[in-house]
C-alpha cells in the first residue's frame, strides 16, 4: 500500500521535473534561435551596407597646354566608360572630330567641391591641348576629368571586394550557380533535405563530390562565420540560419549577398571575396566582361578554392568547369552547342599583366598600409569612404608595359642567369612626394608578395652618392677634391679581411671625386668614406628619409645595406628635391559618405640636407647619365633631356638598381632573383634598360635647378681635378664650388685660355691629347 | 512526453554549446625571406689625413670606359631672372583656394592648391600659397618650410624671394621668434624696396 503512495508521489514529481525540464529546454531553445538569428542577420545587414572605401586614381587635369593628345585622350574616356555618340548630350557620352572632342563631363563629388555635369569642348594640337571651353564657348582654365575607380578596399582587414551591384552581374551567373549549386533555391526555404539526399545519392554513385546538399543561403551563411570545423552541430546552426535569412530577406538580396561574399581564393595573406574581385583575380577583367567559359570556371571553383585553383590545379579546374558546362546544357541553361564550344576553350587565367585590366594591387597595398597608420582608426571602419589618391593611371600603364617588356627581352638573352627575373619600378614626383605608379612584379596584377614596399635588397652602388653628400656637408671637399684609386684593407674585429675592389679589379691611383662617383668606382668611394667617417655617412642615409641608420660597417660604403625599393625612392626624392624631405604620400583626401573629408596627411617639406651640397651631388649624378655608367641611357633618352641618376649593382650581381630623376619625376628599378640567385646583370646592364624606357615614353622636363647663390661653375679637368678651360681638350667638366674655392691650375690647359691652344703631343703630360675644337657656344 | 524530449534535446544541441565567432582575418605580413649577405662588423680604417693637393700627371691607365663627349655648355648660372608668374590654370586654381581659405574651408584650399602644384610643381608662387595657407592652419613650421623652398626655387627672382623672405618672417614672429622674424623682414625689404 504504501509503495505504491510512494510511486504516485514519486512518478507526479518525476513528471513535474520533466515538464518544468522541458519548458526549460524550449526557453534555451527559443533564446537560441532568436540569438543565431540576431547574429546572421547582423551579418547579413552588415555586410550588405558595409560598404567598402572606393579608392580613385588622380584625376586627369584638363588645361591649356596639358601634355595630352587626341588619341590618348579618347582611350581614357573609353577606359572611365564614356560612350562614343553622334551627339554627346547626356553625361558619359563624348564625340571625336579629327583634333577636336566635345564631351560631356560626368558630376563628380570630390573631396573638396562638387563638379556638376558639363558639356566641354575640347581642342588638341600634335600632343598637347590647345584649346577648352564649354558648350558656350567661355574658356575653361581648368577643370577635372572624372578619375578612374582603382578598388574597393576595407582599409582595417585585408577582405577587399570589388562590389557589383546587380545590374553588372551578367544573368549567366546566377544561372549557373543554381542549376550547379542549388536548382531549389528560388523555391526552398534556406535548407533542402531532398537535395541533400539527393547530392548524397550523387556522390558515392560517381565516387567524387559532384553536387553538394547545401544551399546557396546555407553557403553564404557559413562564408560569414567561416570555420573550419565541420561538426554536425555547425552544419544544424548554420542550416537554423539559412531559415532565418529566408524568412527575413528576399531571393534577390540574398542571390546578391552571395555574389559579392563568397570565397573563392586565397592571394598570399590576402582572401578573394566576392565574384567581382575574383573576375580580376583571376581574369583581370571586370565581371560584366566575362564570357561563358570564364562564368563556368568561377562557379567551378566555388566548390573549393584551392581544391580548384586554376592556376595551381589546372586539370581539375579544366574538368569541373567542363562538368558545370555540361550540367548547364542538361537544364537547358545553355545549349549543347555553347556547352561544347566553351569546353574547347583553354581555362584562360590571367598569367602576366593584363592590358586593360584596371587593378593595381601594388599600389593598392600602399595606400591601405598609409589609410592604416595616417587615420584615425574609427574613421575607417566607416561605410561608403571615398579615397583620393595620388595614382596617375598612364603613367602607371606605361611603367608596366616598360618593366614587363625589358624582363621580357632579357628571357631571350643568352644569359640563363637573365631568365625569369622579377622586378620592381616606382615612380614620384619628386616635388611633392606623391607615389604616381608602383609596379609589384612582372605579372603587374597578381596580387601577391609586394616587392616595391617589402623587399629588401642590398642596394650596392646607390649608395655612394651619399657618401659624397656626406663628404660635401662636412665643407672640405669638393668635386675637385682628390680620392684615392688605391688598395684598402680593413681587419674586422671578427679576424676576416676585407678587402674591396674596383669593378675591373685595377687601380687608377688619384682622381677627382667627380670621377670616381661618374665611374662609379669602388676603391676612391670607400677610402672616401673612411676620411669622412662611417658615422657621418650613416647619418645621412636617415637625412635623406631612411627610418633607421644603417648598420655602420665599412661595406655600407658600397651598399651592403639592404633596403626595399620605396625606401630608396624616398631617399633619392629628397636627392631630386633640392635637399628637401617630403615623406611619400599615396592618398591625397579622404571622404566619408556625409561628404566630411577627414582629416589627412599634409603636404610637408623638411630642408633635410644643404641645398649646395645637394645641387653638388646633383650635378654628379648628371655626369653619370653624360659621360658615366648611366650613359648607354642617352640613346633612348629625347636628346636636350637632362637627367641625372645612379646605377647600383650588388655583390656578386645579385641585383640590378637604378635610381634616376628629371626634371618631374623619379623613376626606381629593381631587377633580381626572389631566390636571390645571381642575375648576370649590372644595374646599367639591367635596370637601366628599363628605366630609360620608361623616361622616354612619358612627357617630362629637364632636371635643371637653379644652382644655390653660394656657388659657382668652374671647369675642373675629368682627370687630374686641375681648374682648366673646356676650349683646349674634351677632358673638361663643369662643376659647381663654393665662390672662391681655391683650385690648382692645369699648366697644360690654364682656366681662361681661347681657342686654338694645341697641345704638343711630346710636350703633354696629361691623359689622351685631342686637337684643338670649336669653342662651344657661349652659355 | 516522451516524444518531447529528443526534440527539445536536438535544439538543445542546436543552440547549445560553442560560440559562433564571425571569421576574424587579421592582415598577416607576408614573409619576405630574402637572404642577407654576411655584414661585417665595424672595423678601424686608415686614418684620415686632409686631401693631399691635386697631381698634375695621374698614372697612365688603359683608355677610359667611356667616351669623353665634348663639353655642355654650363647650366644657368644666377641671372637675374624674370618675376615667376602663375599659368592661367594655376591663377584659377589659387584663385580658387583664396576664396575656399577666406570661408574657412581650409580642406578644400588644399585640395586647390595640391591640384596646382600638381600642374606647376617647380612654380615658387605655388609654394608661398601653400606656405600662406599653412599659415592659416597655424602650421607655422611648415609654412616656413615652404617659404625656404620658395626661396631655393626663386634664386634671382628678387621679387618671388622677397615675398618668401616674408612668409619666412610672419611664420617666425607667429612662434615668438622676433629677432629672427625682423631679420627675415629685412632680407625681404632689401630685395623688394617697395614691399610694405
Amino acid at each position: 500500500m504504501a509503495r505504491s503512495k510512494l510511486s504516485a508521489q514519486t512518478r507526479r514529481k518525476v513528471q513535474r521535473g520533466f515538464v518544468l525540464l522541458t519548458l526549460l529546454l524550449l526557453l534555451v531553445a527559443v533564446v537560441g534561435v532568436l540569438v543565431l538569428g540576431h547574429r546572421v542577420t547582423q551579418q547579413f545587414e552588415g555586410r550588405r551596407w558595409t560598404l567598402p572605401a572606393r579608392v580613385y586614381a588622380q584625376p586627369i587635369e584638363l588645361y591649356v597646354g596639358q601634355a595630352l593628345s587626341a588619341a590618348r585622350f579618347v582611350e581614357e574616356l573609353e577606359r572611365l566608360g564614356y560612350l562614343a555618340q553622334a551627339a554627346p548630350e547626356r553625361p558619359g557620352t563624348y564625340r571625336r572630330r579629327g583634333d577636336r572632342v566635345d564631351l560631356y563631363l560626368r558630376a563628380f563629388r570630390y573631396s573638396d567641391e562638387p563638379q556638376a555635369a558639363l558639356a566641354l569642348r575640347i581642342g588638341f594640337s600634335g600632343n598637347a591641348i590647345t584649346s577648352l571651353t564649354d558648350a558656350k564657348g567661355a574658356d575653361i582654365p581648368v577643370i577635372r576629368l572624372d578619375p578612374l575607380l582603382i578598388g574597393s578596399i576595407f582599409p582595417l582587414h585585408g577582405e577587399d571586394r570589388i562590389i557589383v551591384a546587380p545590374d553588372e552581374v551578367p544573368p549567366l551567373l546566377p544561372a549557373a550557380l543554381k542549376a550547379v549549386e542549388d536548382r531549389k533555391f528560388d523555391s526552398h526555404h534556406g535548407v533542402n533535405p531532398l537535395a541533400i539526399l539527393r547530392a548524397m545519392f550523387v556522390n558515392v554513385r560517381a565516387g567524387q563530390i559532384e553536387q553538394g546538399g547545401s544551399t546557396l543561403t546555407q553557403q553564404l551563411v557559413k562564408s560569414y562565420f567561416l570555420d573550419s570545423r565541420r561538426t554536425l552541430g555547425r552544419k544544424a546552426e548554420e542550416a537554423v540560419m539559412a531559415v532565418i535569412l529566408e524568412s527575413r530577406f528576399e531571393k534577390a538580396d540574398i542571390m546578391n549577398a552571395y555574389i559579392n561574399e563568397i570565397y573563392l581564393g586565397q592571394d598570399g595573406t590576402r582572401a578573394v571575396h566576392g565574384f567581382g574581385l575574383a573576375s580580376q583575380f583571376y581574369f583581370g577583367k571586370p565581371l560584366a566582361e566575362l564570357g561563358l567559359a570564364e562564368i563556368a570556371t568561377m562557379v567551378a571553383i566555388v566548390r573549393g578554392p584551392s581544391y580548384y585553383d586554376p592556376r595551381r590545379h589546372a586539370e581539375r579546374a579544366l574538368a569541373r568547369r567542363n562538368l558545370v558546362l555540361r550540367l548547364l546544357a542538361e537544364q537547358g541553361v545553355i545549349t549543347d552547342k555553347e556547352a561544347e564550344r566553351a569546353a574547347a576553350k583553354p581555362l584562360g587565367v590571367a598569367a602576366a599583366g593584363q592590358k586593360g585590366a584596371v587593378f593595381f594591387p601594388a599600389f593598392l597595398d600602399l595606400v591601405r598600409r598609409q589609410l592604416r597608420t595616417d587615420y584615425q582608426e574609427s574613421d575607417l571602419t566607416e561605410a561608403g569612404l571615398t579615397v583620393f589618391s595620388t595614382l596617375d593611371p598612364l603613367l602607371q600603364e606605361k611603367a608596366e608595359s616598360a618593366l614587363t617588356s625589358e624582363l621580357e627581352r632579357q628571357d631571350k638573352s643568352a644569359r640563363k642567369a637573365s631568365h625569369g627575373l622579377e622586378g620592381v619600378m616606382i615612380v614620384t614626383t619628386p616635388q611633392t612626394g606623391e607615389v604616381v605608379a608602383i609596379v609589384g612584379g612582372r605579372r603587374a596584377s597578381f596580387d601577391g608578395f609586394n616587392r616595391a614596399l617589402d623587399a629588401k635588397r642590398p642596394i650596392g652602388s646607390l649608395a655612394k652618392p651619399l657618401v659624397y653628400l656626406a663628404a660635401f656637408e662636412t665643407g672640405r671637399y669638393t668635386p675637385a677634391s682628390v680620392v684615392h684609386d688605391q688598395a684598402v684593407e680593413i681587419k674586422l674585429p671578427n679576424g676576416d679581411t676585407w678587402k674591396p675592389a674596383n669593378f675591373d679589379k685595377e687601380i687608377r691611383g688619384d682622381m677627382p671625386a667627380v670621377r670616381a662617383l661618374t665611374q662609379s668606382l669602388n676603391l676612391p668611394t670607400v677610402n672616401l668614406g673612411l676620411e669622412v667617417g662611417l658615422k657621418r655617412v650613416a647619418r645621412t642615409f636617415v637625412q635623406l628619409g631612411l627610418d633607421e641608420k644603417p648598420a655602420e660597417y665599412p661595406s655600407m660604403l658600397l651598399g651592403a645595406t639592404n633596403l626595399s625599393p620605396i625606401e630608396v625612392a624616398r631617399m633619392y626624392n629628397t636627392l631630386a628635391n633640392g635637399g628637401f624631405r617630403s615623406p611619400l604620400r599615396s592618398v591625397r583626401a579622404v571622404l566619408a559618405e556625409s561628404g566630411k573629408q577627414l582629416k589627412a596627411p599634409q603636404l610637408e617639406v623638411a630642408e633635410a640636407a644643404p641645398a649646395d651640397a645637394v645641387y653638388t651631388v646633383d650635378r654628379m649624378l648628371v655626369e653619370v647619365m653624360e659621360r658615366g655608367t648611366g650613359r648607354p641611357a642617352r640613346k633612348s633618352l629625347p636628346p636636350g633631356l637632362v637627367v641625372a641618376g645612379k646605377t647600383g649593382t650588388s655583390n656578386d650581381y645579385r641585383d640590378s638598381w637604378f635610381s634616376g630623376f628629371s626634371g618631374s619625376h623619379l623613376i626606381v628599378v629593381w631587377m633580381g632573383h626572389d631566390d636571390n640567385s645571381q642575375t648576370g646583370l649590372t644595374g646599367t646592364t639591367g635596370a637601366l634598360a628599363a628605366w630609360s624606357k620608361l623616361m622616354s615614353s612619358i612627357p617630362t622636363t629637364s632636371f635643371d635647378p637653379l644652382m644655390p647663390e653660394s656657388l659657382e661653375n668652374r671647369w675642373i679637368d675629368y682627370y687630374s681635378g686641375r681648374e682648366t678651360s673646356p676650349y683646349c681638350d674634351g677632358s673638361a667638366v663643369n662643376m659647381p664650388f663654393k665662390i672662391g674655392t681655391p683650385l690648382y691650375a692645369s699648366d697644360v690647359c690654364p682656366p681662361g685660355a681661347d681657342a686654338g691652344l694645341e697641345t704638343d703631343p711630346a710636350t703633354a703630360t696629361e691623359d689622351a691629347p685631342v686637337p684643338a675644337q670649336d669653342p662651344p657656344p657661349a652659355p | 512526453m516522451r516524444a518531447i524530449l529528443p526534440i527539445v534535446l536536438t535544439l538543445a544541441v542546436v543552440t547549445g554549446g560553442c560560440a559562433i565567432e564571425p571569421f576574424q582575418k587579421d592582415g598577416g605580413k607576408a614573409v619576405g625571406g630574402q637572404a642577407q649577405p654576411a655584414q661585417r662588423p665595424a672595423g678601424s680604417g686608415p686614418v684620415p689625413t686632409a686631401p693631399p693637393p691635386a697631381v698634375e700627371a695621374p698614372s697612365p691607365e688603359a683608355e677610359p670606359a667611356v667616351e669623353v663627349p665634348p663639353p655642355a655648355p654650363p647650366p644657368r648660372e644666377r641671372p637675374k631672372a624674370a618675376a615667376a608668374t602663375l599659368s592661367p590654370a594655376s591663377k584659377a586654381l589659387v584663385s580658387q583656394a583664396q576664396a575656399q581659405r577666406k570661408k574657412g574651408d581650409l580642406p578644400g584650399a588644399t585640395v586647390s592648391l595640391d591640384r596646382a602644384l600638381r600642374i606647376e610643381p617647380n612654380n615658387p608662387l605655388l609654394w608661398i600659397e601653400m606656405g600662406r595657407l599653412r599659415m592659416d592652419q597655424r602650421n607655422y613650421p611648415q609654412a616656413e618650410n615652404m617659404g625656404r623652398k620658395a626661396l631655393a626655387m626663386s634664386v634671382g627672382d628678387d621679387r618671388t624671394q622677397s615675398m618668401a623672405w616674408q612668409l619666412i618672417s610672419d611664420s617666425l614672429r607667429a612662434r615668438g621668434k622676433n629677432i629672427q622674424a625682423q631679420e627675415a623682414t629685412e632680407k625681404a625689404k632689401t630685395l623688394s624696396p617697395n614691399y610694405d
